[in-house]
């Protein structure tokens, strides 16, 4: 039998409910809204130096140190741009195109080496398994300036110094790459092997043909942090191309700029920035695979 | 078989530098002879290599702290973003990540510079006076820190977010059971699951950090009057300015021996932390 009062009573009750609900909601919106603006804020701030930089490269000798400086060039100009290709001492597009063959290559090599003895590490038995793991993981505990003049001297004595290779081969192979290559294959089931095992398919094959196209996002995070690592570096080309300017990496030029043409510092910031287009270009396209391997696994 | 590139490479290219490195140390440079710890006393007795090392004293913390610091309050506020949101964010905040030590300070050099930068030019709207950053001892180290924390930023802050995306949400919704408000979920939930990656993140830290060389070269060249003189930087300007290699070898050890030695102490308390939160 049907309580008019009661049911008018629960009419009420669900009224009230839902209007706490969309305070509720509203409180949360406004909550969220807050989080996104401060996020953005933060985010502004921390671009904000590029975007200095980006306008700044506009500007002409005058106007990039001025006081008060602009943001926006008030006589925009494409002189920086001019000068870092007409340089008489510094050939700008050869150390660009000399760093990016290195760190394809090194890129190649990596991929090559490292996610081979990473299968073996993880899919292979054989006697000293773990201890050779054990070893080839403490490399990536050396600090580099210990070995950093040794090494020179180990590349010196096999004539590699002013070559190519020099820049390559030192260091491809990474314990880091290892044992990264060596998580992923780990977490594969051990029924992708078995079929192929029963087939009569050997170690190598199974690599090749059915681990190497898995590892898609292993790849390019490895890939990835290796050309760009190769693209960044200074240090080790500094000690190593002494002679020979044709192979003189990107960065050991815009350090000697930097010194030489102090008065003139726009075309530092020009090559600075043109060397940026590189390793930006290369985040755009992967960028998804590489934030999400850093936020899902905490590994680079 | 499959292991050996990568055993042969290391072998040549790094274990063989690191026993040379050791055996070296302990020889003069010149004849090879063995002179024990002579080296090592030589660059200790050298008054600038110390003065990098207590520079370190105020930069490494600086920057190690402030950088867990900051990178763990954006990864959570990245937590409260919505998707769309975070994905860009975090997108975002990892473009610094990808330059160079060089290009960060070519980037840096134009703010701080004296004649017409841009803080320059905001201290002038504001009708201050300029700063010299690189030649004030307390500005200097600043403009090595501010940098060097920029540029790391954001992949500090993604390890750290993908650390809380780890923590089970159970963990918070029963202390919520329990009344916990959120400054307790914080210090009871939160701070001690991070675990891992805050050791992970705080190892690499002390690590990188101890061998800065590319921005204190670019920014300040280690002035002024060596304030901002890193271990590295000294060591290096050593080499090439035709110092003994062995000696030089022997200050890269003594560098080493400090990294492993920090990163032990710091891998320890965290290790004893973390027991007392699964005692607690």
């Amino acid at each position: 039998m049907k309580n008019k009062t009661t049911e008018a009573a629960c009419d009420l009750r669900l009224a009230e409910n839902q209007k706490k609900n969309n305070s509720v909601k509203r409180k949360k919106k406004i909550i969220s809204i807050v989080y996104i603006t401060v996020a953005v804020v933060i985010l502004a701030i921390i671009l904000f130096p590029l975007f200095w930089t980006l306008t700044s490269v506009f500007k002409g000798k005058k106007e990039l140190f001025e006081v008060p400086n602009t943001i926006f060039p008030k006589d925009p100009t494409l002189d920086n741009f001019k000068k870092i290709f007409t340089l008489r001492d510094y050939n700008f597009l050869q150390s660009m195109a000399s760093t990016f063959l290195v760190s394809a290559a090194a890129l190649i090599v990596n991929l090559l080496v490292n996610p081979l003895a990473a299968y073996a590490f993880s899919r292979l038995q054989f006697p000293g398994r773990n201890i050779i793991f054990q070893i080839v993981l403490f490399t990536m505990f050396i600090p580099g300036v210990t070995i950093l003049l040794s090494s020179i001297k180990v590349v010196e004595a096999m004539g590699m110094l002013d070559t190519f290779w020099v820049l390559v081969l030192p260091g491809a192979a990474s314990g880091y790459a290892v044992f990264f290559f060596r998580q992923f294959f780990l977490a594969m089931p051990d029924s992708i092997e078995e079929a192929a095992l029963i087939d009569g398919a050997n170690h190598w094959l199974i690599y090749f043909k059915i681990f190497i196209p898995m590892s898609l996002t292993p790849i390019i995070i490895i890939g990835t942090g290796t050309f760009i690592g190769y693209w960044n570096s200074y240090l080790w080309p500094t000690l190593t191309i002494i002679d020979k300017d044709s192979l003189k990496q990107v960065m050991q030029v815009i350090r000697v700029l930097s010194v030489r043409y102090q008065g003139e510092y726009g075309i530092v910031v020009a090559a600075s920035l043109i060397s940026l287009l590189v390793p930006l270009t290369m985040f755009a396209v992967f960028q998804k695979k590489i934030v999400e391997g850093i936020s899902v696994t905490g590994l680079k | 078989m499959m292991i050996a590139p990568v055993c042969i490479m290391l072998i040549i290219f790094v274990f063989t530098p690191l026993a040379m490195s050791l055996v070296r140390s302990f020889q003069d440079s010149d004849s090879g002879q063995f002179i024990w710890f002579d080296n090592f006393k030589n660059i200790l007795m050298l008054s600038s290599f110390r003065k990098s090392f207590y520079n370190m004293l105020i930069l490494v913390p600086a920057i190690v702290l402030l950088q867990m610091f900051l990178s763990f309050c954006f990864a959570l506020l990245l937590t409260k973003l919505t998707k769309g949101v975070s994905g860009v964010v975090r997108t975002a905040i990892y473009i610094p990540v990808l330059l160079s030590g060089i290009i960060t300070s070519v980037i840096y050099l134009l703010i701080i510079n004296y004649g017409g930068g841009l803080i320059t030019s905001i201290l002038y709207i504001l009708d201050m006076d300029a700063i010299s950053f690189s030649t004030d001892a307390f500005w200097a180290k600043v403009i090595i820190i501010v940098p060097v924390i920029w540029q790391g930023f954001g992949y500090n802050a993604l390890v750290m977010y993908a650390g809380l995306l780890n923590i089970p949400s159970a963990y918070y919704e029963a202390a919520s059971l329990d009344g916990a408000g959120a400054w307790t979920k914080l210090i009871k939930i939160t701070l001690p699951n991070m675990g891992v990656y805050s050791l992970l993140l705080l190892i690499n830290l002390v690590t990188t950090s101890l061998q800065l060389y590319e921005v204190p070269l670019m920014m300040t060249q280690g002035g002024p009057l060596e304030t901002t003189l890193t271990p590295v930087l000294f060591l290096m300007a050593s080499h090439n300015g035709g110092r003994q290699t062995n000696v030089v070898i022997a200050g890269a050890l003594i560098v080493m021996v400090i990294i492993v030695a920090i990163n032990s102490i710091v891998f320890s308390s965290m290790r004893s932390g973390s027991r007392k939160v699964q005692e607690g």
